[in-house]
């Protein structure tokens, strides 16, 4: 007698050894819309919900108002700057092919203390380099001294970029032309800036900018305001004079004609100088560019996005009561909104109802529907307004979604399935939306199998893997409002019917009845479980010879004994059914014959945890569709089938971990009958499931005595030499 | 933010030697360790014995170079602050084969020992089975390049602590196997590291999450590293702090 060797248990596996890469199947995305092409091209909104990113709240706002669309919002800026790769390319270019060399390695990225880095020098630094040089080498001759002299300066100017020590580029030689002094003052300046001496460059700017004969003077002003911006922002604490001498410098820049080419860059610099002296003035503006504005910049979206993370955090949820400078914030009616729309809490309510009360707008309707609970004085009145929002308004799933909800929140279940019955969705998450309620509205079993089944998504990568792109498929799934009414608010007997019943997608329907026939088995209730064989033995065939056997046993112990055997060659007869399901779960077509070694997911863990508990789960429906997140008993059970299924709960409750109870009962098996060789069969297989299946402290205890009955009682059988060790 | 993790490090009693007076000198073997990555983190008022990880860089690596991208935001930290610097490697294409560009890339992480007040080095690279070899390789790479002396740690995926053998060899002093999101494998991995069945290299630390339930029994001995998915700020830092000494 012997537990496996921690030796041979790190030798056996490596399947695992690297991922595993898997995704969710979403019937409804989280802080997003499923269909993005839709939503930000062409401003179809769908349903509107309160965690979506704020860019997205933003197009829905301008939507509901009576905008057009804003393509910004599918618009992210690039990770790597391809004009900074391009333009360092084009320097190392014309530095090979008029110095003979490569340049010298040049790091960008410099050093500004609390282990922050900057990006010292800018691609188009490098852009620059490469035309003045092409220029000279035009105008003194690919070899000439001045080119040379040119290029060797030039590279002292771009050790600054990351070197701690300043690296001064010689001065002209004698013989220099007035261009090429000029070039060298510009060239000096440029050092100073990039070794971070602001206050020499900026002296050294001024003077370029005084200097008429310098081809650099237009220059010189914008690089003196760009040098104090740099010197304000790399300070330690923002300092707050420098960044007002930016200001005044680049002011001057936008009213010099001469300098037109570069006003718009100009107008980039001081709209970063406004958000950065003064945030909320900067977000009150953007927030009103963006809710108005025929055409917002993307850079005003990006710095909206960056100001609001930075107010409230980088999160969709937060307590509206403590915002900090809410007032501020809610500058303008769309961030108002916005802060509602993402905060909790019964003052965010509150301020929606007031809103919608003082402007009767339509996203302050969905914003006091979102919030609206089934008590509310003012619901009446909301769902009126509600029900005048028509097509082809961008609002109108939004409002109509919530009218339902509010409807059924509120008990008007007819005028809810009513106004369902009128709703056709355009798009797969808007029509899971609107299934989910009439799941939650279903009058009969065969309304609830209809409602039940969704249209996938989104694949969205879970675990601590790379992300893979997997093709989407369209076979149905489940929803955690479904996984919630098949667990644990039907009894078993309505479990039975539904996996009678021809109304679930096969896959589904698989899944219903293999949680009926382990449950019914559990419960020692047997002709439910044989009634259930045939059908299980039709959706997954390799199950079906078992199958037949169990409809052919007689009796309360021979059904058991069969059932067992069934159960433990069929590790994928599951107890649970899943809700929100990811693509491997998504992949089994068949109940599993053998053990799942990758995830494990092996019969079942235990009613009071495991696959039962839904506290971290993905699924949105629940918050979406129901108060509180609370998921009722079906309005079609009567309150002797409530009963039934509490009571059923409980005793599947008290069986406890799959691989325990059926070490157990094989070891019970073996002793009655101690020459059956099934039971040396369903003992080896009971082993193995301790191996594999959900453990808990009392597993290794259930494992060894199960291992040492079937070596006692079938020292010889052939189960016995395959079983070697307890796990 | 849930705190539920925060039970479980006080059941582990990791906390209770580590909260007292601070402006102590750094501790050498701090027992807690807080991950700080690419956000503004301000960590000045620390309780002594808590070290703090820091994301110093991200190395993207292709088949031919890599770029290594330093971090944007400040980290500001009480100068007694035990501090690693941590270069987290992304491939999503392909690694090096090149001894060279393995070398320049190992010369890179090596540097991050460099910044003020480090003491040690870490790195968080995801290597997929083709990759070991090359990750085998910039290890040693690195551990050539670091000052004798210097502590090494890396990451480790959950699998590798349990199910294969190729830490065994490494040349690390630390590996931090990252219990936290696992997906369907989370409760099985955790039950397996709590009943003893962790690779030796991996008994060491363990990395979990702020945000999700603890599951596991941290150790008296072991390092915690702790990520929150959330900022660190001082207030999340005071409310932990509260919750341990409960």
């Amino acid at each position: 007698m012997k537990q496996l060797p921690f030796i041979v248990f790190f030798a056996v596996v490596s399947v695992l050894a690297c991922g595993p890469y898997i995704s969710e199947v979403l019937p409804v995305e989280t802080v997003r819309p499923a269909d993005l092409t839709a939503y930000n091209e062409r401003g179809e909104l769908g349903v509107v919900r309160p965690q979506f990113a704020r860019r997205y709240l933003v197009q829905a706002y301008r939507r509901m108002t009576g905008r057009e669309a804003l393509p910004a919002v599918g618009r992210f800026g690039p990770e790597i700057d391809e004009n900074a790769t391009d333009a360092r390319k084009q320097w190392s270019e014309a530095h090979a092919r008029f110095a003979g060399v490569a340049p010298p390695p040049i790091q960008t990225e410099r050093n500004i203390g609390d282990y922050q880095w900057i990006t010292n020098c800018l691609g188009n630094a490098f852009a620059s380099a490469a035309q003045t040089l092409n220029e000279r080498a035009a105008r003194y001759g690919a070899g000439s001294s001045q080119v040379r002299e040119w290029i060797e300066a030039q590279d002292r100017v771009f050790q600054n970029c990351r070197e701690e020590n300043l690296a001064l580029p010689d001065p002209p030689s004698a013989s220099a032309d007035s261009t090429a002094r000029a070039d060298r003052q510009y060239q000096m300046a440029s050092a100073y800036f990039y070794a971070m001496r602001y206050d020499e460059a900026v002296q050294r700017f001024r003077a370029i900018a005084a200097d008429q004969t310098s081809p650099w003077q237009h220059y010189g002003r914008y690089l003196a305001g760009r040098a104090r911006l740099r010197q304000a922002t790399t300070a330690k604490e923002l300092d707050r004079a420098r960044l007002a001498e930016a200001e005044t410098e680049l002011q001057l820049v936008l009213k010099d004609a001469s300098a037109r080419s570069l006003h718009a860059s100009t107008r980039g610099l001081l709209d970063r100088i406004a958000l950065t002296a003064a945030p909320a003035d900067r977000l009150r503006l953007l927030s009103a560019e963006l809710g108005s504005a025929a055409a917002p910049t993307d850079q005003a979206l990006t710095d909206y996005e960056r100001l609001m993370d930075a107010a409230v955090g980088d999160t969709t949820t937060y307590e509206y009561d403590k915002i900090p400078n809410r007032a501020a914030l809610a500058a303008t009616d769309m961030n108002d909104w916005i802060l509602v729309m993402q905060g909790s809490g019964s003052a965010a309510g509150q301020r929606a109802l007031t809103q919608w009360k003082q402007t009767s707008s339509v996203p302050w309707l969905a914003a006091a529907l979102w919030k609206a609970t089934p008590d509310s004085p003012e619901a009446p009145a909301l769902l009126q307004a509600a029900e005048r929002i028509e097509r082809p308004s961008p609002a109108f799933y939004t409002i109509a979604f919530l009218r339902v909800r509010l409807l059924t929140l509120r008990g008007r279940n007819d005028e809810a399935r009513t106004a369902l019955a009128a709703l056709s969705a355009p798009d797969a998450e808007t029509v899971n939306l609107l299934t989910a309620l009439r799941f939650k509205l279903a009058r009969s079993m065969d309304e609830l199998l209809a409602a039940a089944p969704r249209l996938p998504v989104s694949n969205r990568d879970i675990g601590w893997t790379y992300i893979d792109e997997r093709k989407l498929t369209t076979d149905p799934i489940f929803d955690d409002d479904a996984g919630v009414v098949f667990n644990e608010r039907l009894p078993l007997a309505r479990l039975v019917e539904a996996s009678k019943s021809g109304s679930l997608p096969a896959r589904l329907r698989m899944r219903v009845a293999s949680a009926a026939f382990v449950r019914a088995l559990m419960l020692k209730r047997y002709e439910e479980a044989r009634a259930i064989a045939p059908i299980l033995g039709k959706l997954s065939p390799s199950v079906a010879a078992d199958m037949r056997r169990y409809e052919a046993a007689t009796g309360p112990d021979d059904s058991h004994l069969a059932g067992l055997r069934v159960l433990l060659r069929t590790p994928g007869l599951r107890a649970a059914v899943k809700g929100i399901e990811d693509d491997a779960d998504q992949g089994e077509k068949e109940l599993s014959r053998t053990f799942d070694h990758l995830f494990r997911r092996n019969w079942w863990c235990g009613f009071d945890k495991g696959e039962f508990d839904r506290s971290d789960a993905t699924s949105q429906i629940l918050r979406l569709a129901y108060h509180d997140g609370d998921v009722p008993y079906p309005a079609f059970l009567s309150a002797e089938e409530i009963a039934a299924t509490k009571a059923e709960w409980a005793a599947l409750t008290a069986v406890g971990t799959a691989p325990n109870y059926l070490a157990g009962e094989s070891v019970k098996w073996a002793r009655a009958r101690p020459t059956d060789l099934n039971a040396a069969e369903a003992l080896a297989r009971a082993v193995e499931g301790t191996r594999w299946g959900c453990k808990d402290k009392a597993t290794t205890a259930a494992s060894r005595t199960a291992f040492q009955t079937l070596h006692k009682l079938f020292p010889k059988s052939e189960w016995a030499a395959r079983t070697k060790y307890w796990y | 933010m849930r705190f539920r993790l925060l039970a479980l490090v006080a059941a582990g009693a990791l906390i209770a030697p580590v909260v007292g007076s601070r402006r102590e000198p750094a501790s050498p073997d701090p027992r807690v360790m807080l991950w700080a990555w690419e956000r503004p983190v301000d960590l000045l008022d620390l309780p002594s014995g808590v070290g703090v990880a820091f994301l110093a860089q991200t190395i993207t690596v292709s088949e031919a170079a890599h770029v290594a991208a330093p971090r944007r935001q400040p980290l500001r930290v009480d100068p007694s602050t035990y501090l690693v610097a941590v270069t987290r490697v992304e491939a999503p294409a392909g690694v090096p084969e090149r001894r060279d560009a393995i070398a320049a890339m190992a010369a890179d992480i090596a540097s991050t020992r460099k910044l003020p007040r480090v003491s040690a080095v870490q790195i968080d690279f995801d290597a997929r089975a083709s990759q070991r070899p090359m990750y085998r390789q910039l290890l040693h790479d690195v551990r050539a390049a670091l000052p004798p002396g210097t502590p090494l740690s890396m990451t480790a995926l959950a699998s590798w602590c349990l199910d294969d053998h190729w830490l065994d060899d490494l040349p690390v002093d630390e590996v931090v196997p990252m219990l936290f999101r696992m997906g369907p494998t989370q409760d099985m991995h955790r039950s397996e590291f709590e009943t003893h069945a962790a690779a030796p290299a991996c008994r060491g630390a363990v990395g979990l999450s702020l945000d999700e339930p603890a599951g596991i029994f941290v150790r008296r001995g072991k390092r915690l590293y702790l990520f929150n998915p959330g900022p660190w700020t001082p207030a999340t830092v005071r409310a932990a702090s509260e919750e341990v000494r409960r």
